[in-house]
């Protein structure tokens, strides 16, 4: 991933509105993937998409798009977030439309049309208006009205607001479909940070204006290799007797127990649990303790507001 | 993370073809705002409306020259009525309908048509343009290649379209039925009047399309849009009205109505004699004045539609 | 008049108790024959766009009349006026005056409500300060993040001091901070004793706020109390269970061991992966002991176990679905 030129390099981005300073300093490098763009409301989050755009120009610093700094027609492809339809045109119309707008033939618009919405599976829906479409339909078609011109950038702004799961899941898996196997990049800005934690590889977090993280998920969220959480059914207390100092934590859940253990190396980990098992103990879950991107992000936020106080 | 569920066999295909000029994105919005507009009752109505007047031009053109090539006998028949006077049949068409194909037929016909733009505007207007600023649609023009330049552009073609439908193509087409039914000489005689239904349209339409704009980007609902046309239209010409004929105040403060303008300056173009009361003396505006009043309109409308479409900055 | 029910004894101590409720949109049937009780604390109502969520949450606001059956909140009918002091209801989309303030607003729904007016600023102080407005309450409603109107909802929800809460949607569109502080008010009144009966497409919210769900399917109740008994009832399929350990070639050895457990269907590997062995099983609890037993004797180094559609929020998703 890292030699590879970066999709979006941000370098001392500011932009003030007034006396507001609405990007103060941003800078960073993402590659291709799935980039999250997350932060609370103010944050800067739209306004970042607009320069990415090109629809909005920095007060200072520069932006450049897989290496270039004028952004080239038709790479991009964006989904609003606001609704953004038209609603007395038909499904596959607008999808063809919006081709056209991005100069494709008519010809060329309506049959990429067709096949983004086969590949979106939009069966005979596309034939309706979009006046009658659900959410989950209309974020298909937003979702395929970006892609209709076969950009290589994809900047998505919440593109899972108001789906229900089983929606979302299939929304987030088109997008790692399109980020994996066809190489596109996915700029997804959204307050869903387990949408995040699925599918995004690099993140950047933004509040007030001022860039807080960017780097890859893995880094951000981390991973705790040497502490595991257990949950011990059966014979709990000798169990936690037996762990001796290696448990640093229990927590009596009504039945079971959950325990949280420390140990250095990997070889120890089968220790622990032939220990709870010849302790009598019942094993009913072992899993490493991975971060958590809402802790991380929270932290990232309140460190902030202490270095700011 | 599960693997992703595609539907099908039918695999994402890249591409990577030939593309049109980007500003080749202007037609299509053209294209899809007035199939907009042609799916919208309100089109029809106005439509046959102005059809029927149309027909009504067509047809009494037709008939003035008809009269005039019978038998000087002086008597017409009037289907089963009976039989009216010849002369006063001609003079009746010449004088009150002004159906003889002089500048004042067309002056006549283009204003009358112009009253079903101003309508259908009014109530399409805000379909036409008002929707994509309340729902938050510009984004979605903004962020294409053409970007607002096309959607300004292709949205001003629709209504540009709207109004020469409505007046200048039908004034061509009464033009053309004179030229056949009179003799070819009447091209020769009249080409100032060929230029002048032409430039009429123009003024219309860069007067009422800017205007347009303008206003719905500030208003942006229909009945913002209907109250504000009610005082440009109505309010503006009785304004003027009671300023000049009651108050005996200077004829140019008649620059202030934006209507009478555009029809003065149509007037004109055309060369057709003003239209006057029998009791009012001639206080038509000088046309430069005229034309300095839509120009100024002109401009300050495209001032706003620039503000209020180009508009960068953060939202709410 | 106050309905009497048969069993009043019963339902006057419960949050709120429905019997055999229908309701009927014209030709459509958004509530059939819905029975349903509440205990005091957090319930999630969960179930797809059209399901009769928005419809229960308007019967039990007494918003609407149930066509057939009855509601009780804590044993009144909440179409009465004494029933609707007992509900406070935060409604999924926006219907404020956008040019009010918050604190006009609230000023406002007190008046209405009928709050003595001497009573009215030091009540509003205390609620801003609950749900975390009162810094503010001055800002005007239109110019308000979703957050922010969220929390004013929620203010004029809590105006009377119901201990029935009915939340429509509150987690939609709110940024993660908003979120975080809405999740901890609600645990907040949960602990103050109240009843909250919210619905969310965000499982994960609801999997920190309870473990209790209702589902509604088609108008009717599909599943109510603890996930995992609704995963039992209505998945009536095998659990999967995952087992990580540390890359190695001889994970078929491995999964030849598991396989001989009796209580174990059927093994899987995972396309491409050499490290993660998928367990199919009816008995999680007695196969965990021996997947680990096996694997401690054959030296493969545990990474991970557990069972994989366990967490509430998956638990949900697959009900969602299935």
């Amino acid at each position: 991933m890292g030699d590879e030129i970066a999709v979006i390099r941000c370098r001392n981005l500011t932009r003030k509105f007034g006396s507001k300073t609405v990007l103060n300093n941003v800078s960073f490098e993402v590659s291709q993937g799935i980039i999250g763009l997350l932060g609370p409301n103010g944050a800067g989050k739209s306004t970042l998409i607009k320069l990415i755009l090109g629809l909005d120009i920095p007060t200072s610093g520069d932006i450049s798009l897989f290496g270039k700094t004028k952004v080239e027609l038709g790479k991009i492809g964006f989904m609003p977030e606001a609704k953004a339809i038209i609603p007395s045109m038909k499904g596959f119309e607008f999808v063809a439309f919006a081709g056209e707008l991005e100069g494709l033939k008519r010809k060329d618009a309506l049959r990429r049309s067709h096949e983004i919405l086969d590949c979106l599976s939009m069966g005979e829906a596309r034939f309706r208006k979009l006046g009658e479409y659900s959410t989950g339909m209309i974020q298909k078609v937003k979702l395929a009205q970006a892609l209709v011109h076969d950009p290589d950038l994809l900047i998505l702004d919440e593109p899972t607001a108001g789906l229900d799961p089983p929606a979302r899941n299939q929304m987030l898996d088109y997008l790692s479909y399109f980020a994996r196997q066809q190489g596109k990049s996915i700029v997804l800005s959204t307050h869903l940070l387990g949408d995040v934690q699925a599918v995004c590889d690099q993140v950047v977090v933004l509040n007030f204006g001022v860039c807080l993280a960017s780097c890859s998920l893995e880094k951000l969220v981390g991973n705790k290799a040497d502490s595991y959480l257990i949950e011990v059914a059966g014979n709990q207390i000798d169990a936690i007797v037996a762990l001796g100092e290696r448990c640093v934590g229990s927590q009596d859940m009504g039945g079971f127990t959950k325990v949280f253990v420390q140990c250095d190396s990997s070889l120890g980990i089968n220790n622990i649990a032939s220990k709870i098992l010849a302790a009598g103990g019942v094993i009913k879950k072992f899993v490493p303790l991975e971060g958590n991107l809402d802790d991380v992000f929270f932290a990232l936020l309140d460190k902030q507001r202490l270095v700011a106080n | 993370m599960s693997v992703p569920s595609l539907n099908s066999f039918l695999e994402y295909r890249p591409w990577r073809g030939l593309r049109n000029p980007v500003w080749m994105g202007a037609f299509a919005i053209t294209r899809e705002s007035l199939k907009l507009i042609f799916t919208r009752k309100v089109f029809w109505v106005v439509f046959s409306l102005a059809v029927l007047n149309f027909l009504l031009y067509f047809f009494g053109q037709y008939l003035f020259f008809w009269v005039a090539d019978q038998q000087p006998d002086g008597l017409v028949r009037v289907g089963g009525f009976g039989r009216a006077n010849q002369n006063d049949m001609l003079q009746f068409l010449r004088s009150v309908l002004k159906m003889d194909g002089s500048p004042e037929t067309f002056r006549n016909f283009i204003n009358l048509q112009s009253r079903g733009i101003i309508v259908l505007l009014v109530l399409a207007g805000a379909s036409l343009l008002g929707e994509d600023l309340n729902q938050g649609s510009l984004i979605f023009y903004q962020s294409k290649s053409g970007g607002m330049s096309n959607y300004i552009g292709g949205k001003f073609l629709a209504a540009s379209f709207l109004v020469h439908l409505f007046a200048t193509i039908p004034a061509l087409f009464l033009f053309l039925e004179i030229c056949f039914i009179d003799t070819w000489t009447y091209l020769l005689y009249h080409p100032r009047l060929l230029l002048g239904i032409i430039g009429y349209g123009f003024v219309i339409n860069l007067g009422l399309v800017s205007l347009l704009f303008a206003t719905v980007g500030f208003f942006r609902s229909t009945i913002g849009l209907i109250m504000c046309w009610a005082g440009v239209f109505f309010l503006l010409p009785s304004l003027c009205a009671i300023m000049i004929d009651r108050l005996k105040l200077n004829p140019a403060f008649r620059v202030l109505d934006f209507w009478y303008c555009v029809e003065r300056l149509g007037e004109k173009c055309l060369g057709a004699s003003p239209t006057l009361h029998p009791s009012q003396t001639d206080h038509s505006l000088n046309p430069w004045l005229a034309a300095a009043s839509l120009s100024f309109v002109f401009m300050v409308s495209s001032i706003l539609t620039i503000r209020i479409y180009f508009k960068k900055g953060v939202e709410s | 008049m106050m309905g009497v029910s048969v069993d009043s004894a019963k339902s006057d101590a419960v949050p709120l108790w429905c019997r055999k409720v229908s309701k009927w949109h014209g030709n459509f049937l958004g509530l059939n024959d819905l029975s349903l009780e509440l205990r005091p604390g957090i319930t999630a109502l969960l179930g797809s766009n059209g399901s009769g969520k928005s419809t229960l949450m308007n019967l039990i606001s007494g918003q609407l009349f149930p066509d057939s059956g009855s509601i009780h909140v804590f044993g009144i009918d909440p179409w009465t006026w004494q029933g609707k002091q007992l509900v406070g209801y935060s409604p999924d989309l926006d219907y404020f005056y956008p040019s009010w303030s918050i604190k006009d607003f609230l000023a406002r729904m007190a008046c209405l409500a009928g709050i003595e007016s001497k009573r009215v600023p030091s009540l509003l102080n205390e609620i801003l300060s609950v749900v975390g407005l009162l810094s503010v309450q001055t800002t005007l409603l239109r110019r308000c993040s979703l957050g922010m109107r969220q929390r004013a909802k929620i203010a004029h929800a809590i105006l009377m001091d119901p201990p029935l809460l009915i939340l429509d949607e509150p987690f939609r569109g709110i940024d993660p901070v908003g979120r975080r502080d809405l999740v901890q008010l609600l645990l907040q009144f949960q602990t103050l004793g109240k009843t909250i009966l919210v619905s969310s497409h965000e499982l994960e919210e609801i999997e920190k706020l309870t473990d209790q769900v209702v589902m509604l399917r088609s108008g009717r109740v599909v599943s109510a109390g603890p996930v995992s008994r609704a995963r039992d009832r209505l998945l009536n399929k095998p659990v999967e269970i995952a087992l990580e350990i540390q890359a190695n070639e001889k994970i078929r050895l491995l999964a030849q061991s598991v396989l001989s457990n009796s209580e174990v269907l059927g093994v899987r590997l995972l396309e491409g992966e050499k490290h993660v062995l998928m367990v199919l099983t009816r008995k999680p609890e007695l196969v965990f002991s021996h997947l680990v037993m096996i694997s401690i004797e054959n030296n493969f180094l545990i990474r991970r176990l557990e069972v994989v559609d366990e967490a509430p929020a998956e638990v949900m998703e697959s009900l969602f679905e299935g």
